[in-house]
């Protein structure tokens, strides 16, 4: 045995055994409160209990216990060298704790612990089988993290693992080297954080997101007591709080990520419809209208089915989530998706477990559970032998949709009674099916790397489809090759714009219907008001927006957002009276309805200000270049950008960032008398009248005379025309370049917020390495050319204009030898100013044979030219150019974006969030009184 | 007919409609070859960077045009023309799939995926330097 120095080995020992604790311990409770449940003993769930203070504590010990080792920056441990390092400041070591796969799964089993705990003391009679299924989950979670191998099967990846002992470095010499950690430079320091995610949104989204996914537990917990019960009804009283608890904080920590986006992220805007984010979004729209179907079954007997399947399937889809993120299955179809560990199989059983249980669940008789169970075995037989695993997980899902109709028309017979047409359980079924159908379209449309892989055993029948229907998606799908759509966020705006303005509409309409039977009369008599106003605001968002008539998607999306904001808020005051106890459901809405009123106005109405014409037109270039929106700064040049005008000022590096100063000036209008002269495309001209400039110089051109003959004017003190000049200073943007060796660089953005806009900046490139050589040039660029050829070096054109024999006579300017043989280019360079200049490098062989070089610099654009090499067979030339420090000017390349009314959009949220908590609050309430009945 | 019924034929059409669209509007994967085999039609084509040719962005000139080489799974070598500035770190980048169309002898993309290693630093990289090598029995 070797005495490692300074290793904190039985710290990672300590950890393992916790974890190993908590596994057995959940496993422990989990099979102690079956039994109570089987035998209605109270020693059983007492046990059950136990185990479950066992597993907490153990548990909240191991992830303290990492915590431990983030905070003493103990390298030799695998997890803390690739996720903090020693000059990381404090508050980020929470971030280090979850960047990993292995710390997320803690964090999130740590909300079961905190939830189980609490469910433990308020279930009652609920508390076998929903303790047992929070147990089940913790087993399936902490098997993530056990790191366990059976014979070659890896079971979990455990963040206390020692890099000594990883797989890849076992047996190597240096880890039977005593002094190993003080001898090997690599363990001094660890790789540190993703400088993305050292922001601190990034402290408290995931721990609220993941509370978000927790808390789902708690209503898929006693969705299953009341299936496996028969007590089909009664688990919803005590679940339907915890159901807005889950729309509450899942919702919340949804939208942190899109604040976090938007102020650390660089894609310009808070929400990507990203793989990862739609991960999260989905499970979310399922909960919201589970927990809305609860309700309605709670003051109507209907849709009780409903309420069951969407709280299930809720609690599949946030393990559907885990999957997709962790398991690597997403590949190369998001930029932020984790890589795999190797444990897709694992996640894919924990998967399946989930959604098989719901299933078994679902089908509500013994004799059908028992069928299903026969077909499951069945099939993983099958697949044990054939190995044809993707054809047999398909089949899979077949049969358990097959099952789950079965199950539902065997248990829930046709319902004679039909709802009122203009009842509230009516719009509110058919709100869910809307959020349903909302989900899939996300769903399906985030799967794409999933369907190629389950289309893998069919691509014969998928083939001759496709060849059939000429659908060359099909083929793509046959051959596994399905791509995102390549526009992305257009094409789910195309699909969520209209389920949204279905939504918003709903919940403006809602409200002012009763349960039971309902005339519409009555209700548009209440509504009408509302309806009315809402019209007018909307007409008038529509004039000070400018949304034209052929936006008409966006115009209906626009009303119905106002109108739910309008609706909720008369509710809240003409038929609540502002009774405060009843208000959560209408605040809630308002708020739902005001971020999504944010969204539809920040982004459409979103302008990339920095859009600009430049000199090279692209679009020559190819018809489908569109994109100019990205603007070229020199420090030090005043440039008219959208709205404004902007100057590069300054750049200061403080610690790892580098801050770019750039000034934002109101325009204001020029004002030219007659007689002043300025320069307009090429050529000078003169006022004839004193006159206030239009937008556009060829409008105005009756206002100006032509200078023909401009020899004898001071060309310095003549300005270029332009209809606006810099006016007031407003404001100072320092977006960052945030610069980290380990992760690359990224840039940060800045942002102005004013009540009604923000204005968004950040850098798209910037020259951050010195590239200076002894003389002040840069590094060469290595030019191809033929005479008549042309290339771009910095702001300047070059062209090879001719070659031609050096003649003796010559020879003496050139102060060349007698021997010497030498070749004259003549090149022409034309700055960025349109200026022209002619430069002759030679290429000369001493004696006819030795290649000499012989740069010549060009005083005025600075360039360094150096004649390489000369072949007559191919007629192209070489040459070296630099630039010289001197002559270039420091640039920054941006984008800038205005955001309006983004402003309501964080409002909304807040409201949002306000509304929940009291319709939880109000909730606890009728159940406790219910429970006192 | 029964509202439930009108209710179920409607969300039945919606999902079919956007399983549809989902299939039949979405790009495809390949490589080069296929690429160019289909010019004018879009792809994402997934490779990665070839570092040893020169990567021209000339912010002066056009600040949202860059050109590179790409190199694709099947090791095929194109000139790509990318409508976007060009990204920080490019020359790290481990993976890149450009979305776009072929045309002539060049790709013009009009986005661009990049995947940076997550680790500069190598991973196991952990050796002993110099005259260490001896383990200590």
């Amino acid at each position: 045995m070797v005495e490692y120095v300074g290793e904190h080995a039985a710290l990672g020992v300590l950890g393992e055994l916790l974890i190993i604790v908590s596994f057995g311990a959940a496993l422990f409770s989990a099979i102690a409160y079956l039994l109570s449940y089987i035998r209605k003993e109270e020693a059983f769930r007492q046990m059950g209990r136990i185990g479950f203070w066992l597993h907490s504590i153990a548990l909240v010990g191991a992830a303290a216990t990492l915590f431990y080792l983030l905070f003493n920056r103990y390298f030799e441990f695998d997890y803390v060298w690739k996720h903090a390092n020693s000059d990381m400041p404090l508050r980020y070591i929470f971030s280090c704790f979850w960047e990993g796969q292995e710390g997320s799964f803690l964090l999130w089993s740590f909300w079961h612990v905190v939830l189980g705990n609490i469910l433990l003391r308020t279930a009652r009679k609920w508390e076998s089988l929903t303790m047992f299924t929070v147990a089940i989950i913790q087993v399936l979670l902490g098997s993530m993290v056990l790191g366990v191998f059976i014979f070659d099967f890896q079971i979990g990846s455990n963040p206390f693992t020692l890099i000594r002992e990883l797989p890849e470095n076992i047996g190597l010499p240096w880890t039977r080297v005593a002094t190993y950690l003080q001898d090997i430079p690599t363990f001094q320091n660890g790789r540190g954080l993703n400088p993305l995610l050292q922001n601190y949104w990034m402290t408290i989204h995931p721990p609220t997101l993941f509370l978000g996914y927790a808390s789902l537990v708690v209503p898929f917990a006693f969705a299953v007591a009341g299936a496996w019960t028969g007590e089909l009804r009664e688990w919803l009283r005590p679940a339907i709080p915890w159901a807005f608890f889950s729309v509450s904080v899942l919702g919340i920590g949804i939208l942190m990520g899109g604040a976090w986006a938007y102020e650390a992220l660089s894609f310009g805007g808070f929400w990507a419809w990203d793989p990862v984010e739609n991960a999260s979004l989905i499970p979310w729209i399922m909960i919201v209208g589970a927990a809305h179907v609860m309700v309605l079954n709670h003051h109507k007997p209907k849709s009780l089915y409903a309420a069951l399947l969407l709280t299930l399937a809720a609690y599949a889809l946030v393990m559907y989530a885990s999957f997709l993120v962790h398991s690597g299955v997403l590949g190369e179809t998001s930029v932020h998706s984790f890589t795999g560990n190797g444990l897709m199989a694992q996640h894919l059983f924990i998967l399946l477990s989930i959604t098989g249980s719901s299933v078994a669940l679902l089908l509500f008789q013994k004799q059908l559970r028992l069928i299903f169970l026969a077909a499951t075995i069945f099939l993983a037989v099958v697949a044990a032998f054939t190995g044809a695993w993707v054809a047999i997980i398909v089949a899979f899902l077949g049969m358990a949709v097959v099952m789950l109709i079965i199950g539902h028309s065997k248990t829930f017979p046709k319902s004679t009674g039909e709802e009122p047409l203009w009842s509230r359980e009516f719009w509110l079924f058919i709100g869910a099916v809307v959020l349903v159908l909302a989900a899939g379209q996300i769903a399906i449309e985030t799967s794409k790397p999933i369907w190629n892989l389950l289309a893998q055993p069919f691509s014969k029948p998928l083939m001759s489809l496709a060849n059939l229907t000429g659908i060359d998606g099909l083929k793509a799908l046959a051959e596994g090759k399905l791509a995102p759509h390549s526009e992305r966020i257009a094409f789910f705006n195309k699909w969520q714009v209209p389920f949204a303005f279905v939504i918003t509409f709903l919940i403006a309409c809602t409200q002012f219907l009763r349960y039971g039977k309902g005339k519409f009369g009555q209700f548009a008599k209440k509504i009408a008001w509302a309806f009315g106003i809402s019209i007018l605001l909307t007409a008038a968002a529509q004039y000070f927006l400018e949304y034209s008539s052929s936006e008409s998607v966006l115009l209906i999306l626009l009303f119905t957002c106002i109108f739910a904001v309008v609706a909720n808020s008369d509710y809240l005051i003409r038929m609540l009276k502002g009774k405060f106890d009843f208000a959560g459901a209408s605040v809630a809405h308002i708020g739902f309805a005001l971020v999504l009123l944010g969204a539809l106005i920040s982004t459409s109405r979103s302008m990339k200000i920095s859009e600009n014409g430049s000199r090279f037109d692209i679009a020559q270039l190819n018809e489908d270049f569109k994109n100019n929106e990205d603007i070229l700064l020199f420090k030090g040049d005043t440039v008219e950008m959208g709205p404004y005008f902007v100057r590069y000022h300054e750049r200061q590096k403080t610690g790892v960032n580098v801050y770019y100063t750039v000034d934002y000036y109101a325009p204001r209008a020029t004002y030219y008398k007659a007689g002043q002269k300025v320069i307009s495309r090429g050529a000078i001209f003169e006022a004839l009248v004193d006159h206030k400039p239009g937008p556009d110089f060829i409008m105005d051109q009756k206002n100006w005379e032509l200078v023909e003959d401009p020899r004898s004017l001071d060309v310095e003190t003549i300005t270029r025309w332009s209809s606006n000049r810099p006016g007031d200073y407003l404001f100072t943007l320092n977006p960052r370049v945030q610069l980290n060796p380990e992760f690359g660089n990224v840039a940060e953005p800045a942002t102005k917020r004013y009540l009604n806009r923000d204005i968004y900046s950040h850098i798209r490139w910037a020259e951050l390495e010195e590239d200076n050589d002894p003389d002040g040039f840069r590094t060469p660029e290595e030019l191809k050319l033929a005479v008549g050829d042309t290339a771009f070096v910095g702001a300047n054109l070059i062209r090879l204009n001719a070659l031609s024999m050096v003649k003796p006579e010559e020879k003496d300017t050139y102060r060349l030898a007698e021997n010497d043989l030498a070749v004259r280019a003549s090149i022409g360079i034309r700055n960025g100013n349109g200026d022209v200049f002619e430069i002759e490098p030679l290429y000369i062989l001493r004696d006819t044979v030795l290649p000499i070089p012989d740069p010549v610099i060009e005083a005025e654009t600075g360039l360094r030219f150096n004649f390489e090499k000369i072949d007559p067979q191919t007629g192209i030339h070489t040459f070296q150019v630099s630039e010289s420090n001197a002559n270039r000017r420091e640039f920054i390349v941006m984008q800038a974006i205005q955001f309006p009314m983004i402003n309501v959009l964080w409002i909304g949220c807040i409201v949002m969030f306000l509304g929940t908590v009291m319709a939880i609050r109000h909730r606890i309430r009728i159940s406790r009184k219910l429970l006192r009945e | 007919m029964k509202k439930t019924h009108i209710v179920a034929i409607i969300v039945i059409a919606v999902a079919m409609a956007f399983m549809l669209s989902s299939v039949s509007e979405s790009s495809s994967y390949a490589d080069f070859g296929e690429a160019f085999g289909n010019p004018g039609k879009e792809y994402h084509v997934v490779g990665f960077l070839d570092k040893s040719a020169e990567i021209i962005y000339n912010p002066e000139v056009n600040p949202n045009l860059t050109q590179f080489t790409m190199i694709d799974k099947e090791g095929a070598k194109r000139k790509v023309w990318l409508n976007k500035s060009k990204p920080q770190d490019f020359e790290r980048s481990e993976n890149v799939v450009v979305i776009g169309k072929a045309e002539g002898n060049e790709f013009y993309a009009s986005e661009m995926l990049m995947k940076c290693p997550s680790k500069y630093k190598e991973e196991g990289k952990f050796e002993l330097q110099g005259n260490l090598r001896n383990p200590v029995q």
